[in-house]
């Protein structure tokens, strides 16, 4: 009886810099390479016989060597448990001259696809069919069809399923994979990357995106994972197992019936957690009693979370009082002043200055 | 001259059941002890004309009566017309009607169309505004009391003007140019750090690129280390094999040589006849005997007596062992059997070292790469401490650029901070300055014939400073100009109503509405207050006036009240 069994990550970006994250941007580059030394953990832990990652291990192709050396120490920490890595570069970490790839030496155990084609390397009841990213544009599963064989077959990819149809339009251009290209790869299992969110790709193989182990950007869902992908009786099972740090999460609210800064204190409250990248973007048009310091906010909460940002989004509402008080000549100035401007950043802060304006004549400021 | 004619209140503060409230001309008089619902009126009042928030009229539900909270005002506007405004606080409902003669007309019950026409009607929708520019409350009237009023009158006016109590532009603005400042500072400092940050990234570089000359170096000594030890290692080991062969051969050398000796002596034990023992003490006996016959003459005796001598001493000598012939060749024969057992051992261990052939010489160099290879390891050491040392006091560049970065933009965001608080301050200096321009004269020519006439003539003139509002009138005493802080308390009080009255009609848009006086005369003694009420009657014939008082001997204002209201 055959029984093979795999994790399946990718997209790792390691070395990665997060700007958007200010001060946080090392603490969670850090925070990746602990993922990825807790995925070999769980590859020991679970006895798997290889962990395959299908690109964009690096966030370059040419790392910082001290990265590169501890991604090698854990390579090595699976050779002494026997366990093979299988590495298909990706659109982040091309295999090119000068690359990481070329220019170190990884265990033995480490097999990382050097053609340009799917080409296949056998280790006992277990066929991985990868091959090495060299350009954006090859089609990787073109004209394939793996040959019949008693073994596990699988295939390693670093592509964009961009025709399948799916909700969110994955970014265009890279490597793309065809729906009919996968019905025909007479695979037993297709291990993608590419895309950063778990996603199962509905074709006549189990096909999956395991989507980036940690977050990486406000476009991750809060929960990342790798797959561990058990063949057994030819019959092959994914269970996705969680792996990330730190939670990224947005909520939107409009703040068009506020008339304090209660609810968003009261979001803040609801969603703090140590480990939380989080996002609030302010929207919709309340009035001019509403009055927003987000400096004094975030100076409030951004201890009771990882990293914390909130994002000014609202605008003025349409029918502002403009009396004969200095506050209503005052709100007319200043909303000519918005009508004239055409360019939405100079606009914006027109209205934040009315916004502010308001609140130091209201003295709520 | 919009007048209040009717309030009708039900479940609304203490007003569990229905109630109304009828207003006429002039003075109304609102008299009631405290926590009686004096407050409740006019809140009341504010919650009919401007919409009230959910919060804002919680306070207001009658426990008495939960069902109902509702209000209903009816009023004449400017232009005779009579309209009632009835709002449902639990259904948030309202409804404007217009009241004619023998009939109702529903204008409205739909939100956006109503709060325009009641904008139309009392010139306000902004509670706020309309309480700050309508309400005349107790403690603006002590501050007049203060003896620094100018400054006092001056900083009331420009709250009016402001739309909100205690507020003012001159106030904001100059908290906003605080914070200006204050974002200035900030990006002073932060400007500093970034020079900073920027100068220690290009040093970072440096050491960068010394670093990796130096990791170079390091993987060059650690690859030459490599290639010298396994040379070393194999020449150790080939070393050790010659000299466990040379060893072996030396040991059987040495047993050849020992089995040689003992071939030697086996063969004269062989050839030698056994030898003739005589024992000592028969030549003794003999040289004793001859020394003594040779003693027995005198030259004899020279050597007779020495023989003797020897003899005796012979004669006292132990006799040597005899050893057997036989004995000592079977004693050899075992001893070469032994050898000739260790040699067939030795052999077949030097056999194992058949293919070990190296002489002497080849091992010349062997100090020599020792040598070298303790100082490669040598070397490696101080490259890799060298550069552990150069990682762990620089940060890497990447990390200072991201720090760098991370300045960079909080520059950007405070510049950006600055930049919105210069265009608030721009334009509030602005609309201050067009608001004193507008309304000062307006303010200065609607002023004079009421203060005329509430100051018996004697005051007829102001002054007011389009800039710094400044108020000035005019002392009939010496015709000249005067600062308000050198009027009497009375002349105070009565500019400071003349001025209110004026101004709540520019900034209603020219529309009279009611004048609304919260108990501004809780602590006056009579004097003052006699003058007030004077004050006060020579207003209501312009305007509605709504009074409100829980002092009982206001009751005094009852002979001039138009219309009485005890609550």
């Amino acid at each position: 009886m055959k029984k093979v069994k795999l994790i399946h990550t990718s997209d790792l970006h390691l070395g990665t810099t997060f700007k958007f994250l200010k001060d946080k941007s090392k603490w969670h580059r850090s925070d990746c390479q602990k993922v990825f030394s807790d995925i070999i953990d769980l590859c020991i832990k679970e006895k798997v016989n290889a962990l395959l990652i299908a690109g964009d291990l690096f966030d370059s192709p040419e790392p910082q060597k001290s990265l590169v050396r501890s991604v090698i120490d854990e390579f090595e920490r699976l050779k002494k448990e026997k366990i093979n890595v299988f590495i298909s570069s990706g659109n982040h970490d091309p295999y090119k001259r000068d690359s990481v790839w070329l220019e170190n030496k990884f265990p033995s155990n480490v097999i990382i696809f050097d053609s340009a084609d799917l080409e296949p390397k056998r280790i006992g009841d277990l066929t991985i069919y990868g091959l090495a990213y060299t350009n954006d544009t090859k089609e990787p599963l073109e004209d394939f069809k793996a040959e019949d064989e008693e073994n596990f077959k699988v295939g390693l990819i670093h592509g964009s399923t961009t025709n399948i149809t799916w909700e969110e339009q994955p970014e265009a251009g890279y490597r793309r994979i065809l729906k009919t290209h996968l019905d025909k790869s007479n695979l037993d299992y297709i291990a993608l990357g590419h895309f950063h969110d778990l996603l199962e790709i509905k074709c006549k193989t189990e096909c999956f995106y395991c989507g980036c182990p940690e977050g990486l950007s406000f476009k991750n869902r809060p929960d990342c994972y790798v797959l561990l992908v058990t063949y057994s009786d030819g019959k092959v099972t994914v269970k996705p197992i969680k792996t990330n740090m730190r939670e990224f999460e947005t909520v939107e609210i409009d703040c068009t019936n506020h008339e304090s800064d209660a609810e968003i204190r009261n979001i803040l409250n609801k969603h703090k957690g140590e480990n939380k990248i989080f996002r609030l973007i302010l929207k919709g048009s309340p009035t001019l009693d509403f009055s927003l310091d987000i400096d004094l906010l975030l100076k409030e909460f951004e201890q009771k979370y990882f990293f914390l940002s909130i994002e000014d989004n609202i605008h003025i509402p349409e029918n502002l009082i403009e009396d004969e008080t200095t506050r209503g000549h005052f709100i007319r100035l200043m909303k000519s002043e918005i009508k004239k401007e055409k360019e939405p950043e100079k606009r914006k802060r027109l209205e934040n200055a009315l916004r502010l304006g308001i609140g130091y004549l209201d003295k709520t400021l | 001259m919009v007048k209040l004619l009717d309030l009708e209140l039900e479940g609304f503060g203490r007003f569990s059941n229905k109630k109304n409230f009828d207003f006429k001309d002039g003075i109304n008089f609102i008299f009631g002890l405290n926590e009686t619902g004096k407050s409740t009126i006019l809140e009341a009042i504010l919650a009919s004309v401007f919409k009230y928030t959910s919060k804002e009229i919680e306070p207001f539900y009658c426990w008495e009566n939960l069902n109902v909270c509702r209000t209903a005002l009816t009023y004449k506007t400017d232009k005779g017309e009579v309209y009632k405004i009835s709002v449902d606080y639990k259904s948030g409902k309202r409804k404007l009607e217009k009241l004619e003669k023998n009939r109702t007309i529903e204008i409205s019950s739909v939100e956006k169309n109503i709060q325009p026409l009641l904008k139309e009607h009392f010139g306000f929708d902004n509670k706020k505004v309309f309480e700050n520019t309508t309400f005349i409350r107790q403690s603006q009237m002590t501050i007049l009391e203060d003896a620094t009023s100018k400054k006092r009158m001056k900083d009331m006016i420009e709250e009016v003007f402001a739309g909100r109590a205690e507020a003012s532009a001159t106030k904001a603005l100059k908290k906003i140019k605080d914070v200006i400042k204050d974002c200035q500072k900030g990006v002073e400092k932060l400007t500093i750090e970034s020079t900073e940050l920027n100068e220690k990234l290009k040093s970072a570089e440096e050491t960068k690129s010394t670093l990796n000359v130096d990791n170079e170096e390091f993987e060059k000594v650690k690859k030459k280390l490599d290639e010298k030890s396994k040379e070393l290692e194999k020449l150790e080991k080939n070393k050790k094999l010659f000299d466990e062969k040379e060893a072996l051969l030396k040991d059987k050398n040495h047993i050849d040589s020992q089995i040689e000796s003992i071939d030697g002596i086996l063969e004269t034990l062989d050839e030698k006849e056994e030898p003739k023992l005589v024992s000592n003490r028969v030549i003794g006996i003999i040289l004793i005997v001859v020394g003594i016959i040779l003693s027995l003459t005198i030259y004899g005796a020279i050597i007779g007596i020495p023989l003797v001598y020897f003899g005796y001493k012979k004669y006292k000598t132990k006799e040597k062992p005899v050893i057997k012939k036989d004995e000592n060749i079977k004693k050899y024969g075992e001893k070469k059997k032994k050898l000739i057992n260790d040699k067939a051992v030795l052999e077949s261990q030097l056999k194992e070292y058949k293919l070990v052939n190296f002489t002497v010489n080849d091992f010349d160099d062997l100090e020599e790469l020792k040598k070298v290879v303790d100082s490669l390891k040598q070397k490696k050491v101080e490259l890799q401490t060298n550069i552990k040392r150069t990682t762990e006091l620089v940060e890497s560049p990447e990390e200072i650029k991201e720090k760098f970065d991370t300045v960079e933009q909080n520059i950007s965001d405070l510049k950006n901070k600055i930049e919105e608080h210069k265009l608030a301050a721009k334009f509030l200096e602005l609309a201050e300055t067009e608001v004193h321009k507008k309304f000062t004269p307006a303010m200065e020519k609607n002023c004079k014939p009421i203060l005329k006439i509430i100051t018996n003539n004697r005051y007829s003139d102001v002054k007011i400073d389009e800039e710094t509002l400044d108020i000035n009138v005019k002392a009939p005493e010496i015709k000249k100009f005067v600062d308000v802080c050198y009027l009497s308390q009375g002349a105070r009080d009565q500019l400071y109503f003349a001025l209110r009255t004026v101004m709540s009609n520019l900034l209603s848009g020219d529309i009279n509405v009611p004048l609304i006086l919260d108990d501004p005369f809780h602590n006056f003694d009579d004097p003052r207050l006699n003058k007030t009420i004077n004050t006060v009657k020579e207003i209501s014939k312009r305007k509605q006036i709504i009074l409100i008082s829980h002092r009982p001997y206001h009751e005094e204002f009852r002979e001039f009240a138009d219309n009485f209201i005890k609550v």
